[in-house]
């Protein structure tokens, strides 16, 4: 293996594979920091390209591609409160409010730190771990993958710092919207009020662009401008760079802890970038010493959730390459090109084509690198020009771009009628006091939980009781204790910091009695 | 307050999507069921929180109301004439008069001028960008 290694990071240095993995990175990242267009429509895109290249050529982009789409969606994430892609949620949650007390730049570094670190332990576990992580994520059956969905939902208690009531009541909105459609098992058509268009279900996409753009476009018109903070223009100043860079390696725990939760997500199928980075951020809030500061534009929140978002494409790619089982959907696409090209994802793989595989994966890790340079020179590029351009045509600049995203995924003007509509009930929860992002996790988890739920329920239809195989199978149990843990831990921390607090009053209060007698 | 109307408005929710309920198969109402019935609680225990806890209200998040009718008149102008006038003309006529809007002074003709320039500019690369280069269908003019 380490004769092939060697050999892919060689033939990774040829100057025309090196120009691809740059044109591929560069690329992903224009595609990931448009609102609405994902890595998955920018690699059916870029599909046909790689027709006429060699199949070494072809996947060398088309990695580069994937692993600069994860990292752009950051870009909007952080700047204008646009998740690029469903994988930079848990960004916008620190990153929007960093660009508020205009400090988008220390964002857009950290992210960019972050995807690094996170492509490169992405791309190690790939190397390194892929045989036997595979062999264990086939273990996970639909009762598994309920628990997953269920311990995904429990992130609200740490997303939530207000009210864990309102935070539920966002996730539980979320997840009634996930049932609007075609049942995932079963087919029932529900909740559609009569309309065919609904048939398809709240899509995913323009839900987000609504939840967490709209709000932000209604406020900017409404107050003819900003927040004067936001136009704090911050000094170009490499100074500053390095300062943000030493910092977050001072706690490379976060980086590390977060890359490895983004790879063995990546690693189960259909989880992937969106429930990583919201995973990534719940575990970096939880183990923070200042919990307190996450949402409120935390560094730790933005490398956490953008570690964890680019460790999934070298997660992702375990399954795809050892079983023929795409982790993600741009994975499902590679595998596509994959199998065009007449190669067989398996062990025998890595035997018979190791050439290609591991310049392949080196080339993930070349883009990962390529990354920094080439992100710190657009990203902060971005953010100068955002932080820049007049209010009056940032909003609308923003909706143009929203309604392209919103119409592309179905070419439905519906779409866009749909991001409205949840853009502005967005707006009313938020001033009530809802967080977009419950809503956005009940979404996407939805399906998850129903489809392993119903079918879980299907595959134990021969028992007398078959709501208990939810409860013995062991890798449900290990489920089970960590959703239990992972409600519980805020709880007993709000609880004990409540006590601490009442205990230094009661310290204080002689004191004071004292100085009035 | 602000609790006791959010709280109705998830009842009243939970209301609508239980009387939407017809299911044809045995599993259909596994899932939604316990969910709407978890919405219909939750919302009870806002407006009972509501009514004897008061919300306090973070004034820096407050906008004019006069402002919020204008963006919201916009936005729904904009997106609803969107199948008649498509991407590039509704873009241009709504992306040239939210410019204006947001103006603190009423603009001149330079003003004017400079308004239409960019939001001609700005729909016509991306209107370009997106159908030439990228192949991403656009909404087009419907007249």
């Amino acid at each position: 293996m380490f004769e092939l290694l060697v050999d892919g990071v060689l033939q990774n240095l040829r100057p025309y594979l090196l120009l691809l993995v740059l044109v591929g990175t560069a690329a992903g990242m224009a595609i990931g920091a448009m609102p609405g267009l994902s890595a998955t429509m920018g690699l059916a895109l870029l599909v046909p390209f790689t027709f006429a290249m060699d199949p070494t050529e072809g996947l060398v982009l088309l990695g580069a591609f994937y692993m600069g789409a994860i990292y752009g969606g950051s870009f909007t994430a952080i700047l204008v409160n646009a998740p690029g892609t469903p994988s930079s949620i848990a960004t916008a949650l620190d990153g929007y409010p960093m660009t508020r007390q205009g400090r988008s730049e220390e964002a857009i570094v950290g992210a960019t730190m972050g995807s690094l670190v996170g492509g490169l332990v992405g791309v190690a576990a790939l190397i390194f771990l892929a045989p036997p992580l595979a062999d264990f994520s086939l273990r996970f059956g639909p009762q598994e993958y309920f628990w997953i969905a269920v311990f995904g939902l429990t992130i609200i208690a740490t997303l939530t710092s207000d009210s864990l009531l309102k935070g539920f009541m966002g996730g539980l909105l979320g997840l009634l919207i996930a049932t609007i459609g075609i049942a995932p098992v079963g087919g029932d058509v529900r909740f559609t009020f009569g309309s065919p268009t609904l048939q398809g279900g709240v899509p995913l996409i323009p839900a987000l662009i609504g939840l967490f753009t709209i709000p932000e476009v209604i406020k900017l018109i409404a107050r003819r401008g900003r927040e004067a903070e936001m136009i704090t223009t911050e000094k170009n100043d490499i100074s500053r760079v390095w300062g943000t860079i030493r910092d977050i390696s001072s706690r490379p725990l976060n980086l590390v802890r977060s890359s490895v939760i983004g790879s063995v997500v990546g690693i189960l199928p259909g989880a992937g970038g969106s429930v990583a980075n919201l995973v990534a951020y719940n575990e970096a809030k939880r183990a923070s010493k200042h919990p307190e500061r996450y949402g409120k534009g935390e560094i730790d929140g933005v490398v956490a959730s953008e570690s964890a978002n680019n460790a999934t494409v070298g997660g992702g790619f375990i399954p795809t390459l050892t079983l023929g089982v795409p982790g993600t959907p741009p994975d499902a696409i590679i595998l596509g090109v994959l199998l065009l090209q007449g190669l067989r994802p398996g062990a025998q793989l890595f035997e018979t084509s190791g050439e290609l595989v591991y310049t392949f994966i080196i080339a993930l890790a070349f883009s990962a690198v390529m990354m920094v340079p080439v992100g710190l020179i657009a990203g902060r590029g971005l953010q100068r020009g955002v932080v820049a351009l007049p209010a009056r045509y940032l909003a609308p600049g923003i909706v143009v771009l929203s309604i392209v995203g919103a119409y592309a995924i179905r070419s439905s003007t519906t779409d866009v009628l749909i991001m409205l509509v949840i853009g502005v009930v967005g707006y009313l929860l938020a001033g009530a006091g809802f967080n977009p992002a419950p809503i956005v996790l009940g979404l996407i988890l939805g399906s998850i939980a129903e489809t392993g739920l119903v079918q879980g329920l299907l595959t134990s239809a021969g028992s007398s009781t078959p709501w208990t195989s939810f409860f013995t199978r062991p890798i449900s149990l290990v489920l089970i204790a960590i959703s239990l843990l992972s409600v519980a831990w805020p709880l007993y921390r709000e609880f004990s910091n409540r006590r601490a607090a009442a205990r230094n009053q009661t310290d204080d209060r002689p004191a004071t009695h004292s100085e009035v007698d | 307050m602000v609790n006791v109307i959010s709280g109705l408005a998830f009842v009243l929710l939970a209301a609508v999507f239980w009387l939407q309920r017809d299911y044809t198969s045995q599993y259909g109402g596994t899932f939604p069921d316990p969910v709407i019935i978890l919405v219909a609680v939750t919302g009870l225990a806002l407006t009972v929180l509501g009514l004897f806890r008061r919300q306090p209200v973070d004034p820096g998040e407050q906008v004019p109301v006069s402002g919020l009718v204008r963006a919201v008149v916009l936005l729904v102008a904009w997106i609803a004439t969107l199948p008649i006038l498509g991407y590039v003309v509704g873009g241009i006529v709504f992306f040239t008069l939210t410019a204006l809007l947001m103006r603190d002074r009423r603009p001149d003709l330079k003003g004017i001028a400079l308004d239409v320039g960019v939001a001609v500019g700005v729909v016509a690369a991306l209107y370009v960008l997106f159908t030439q280069v990228l192949v991403v269908r656009l909404p087009e003019l419907g007249l």
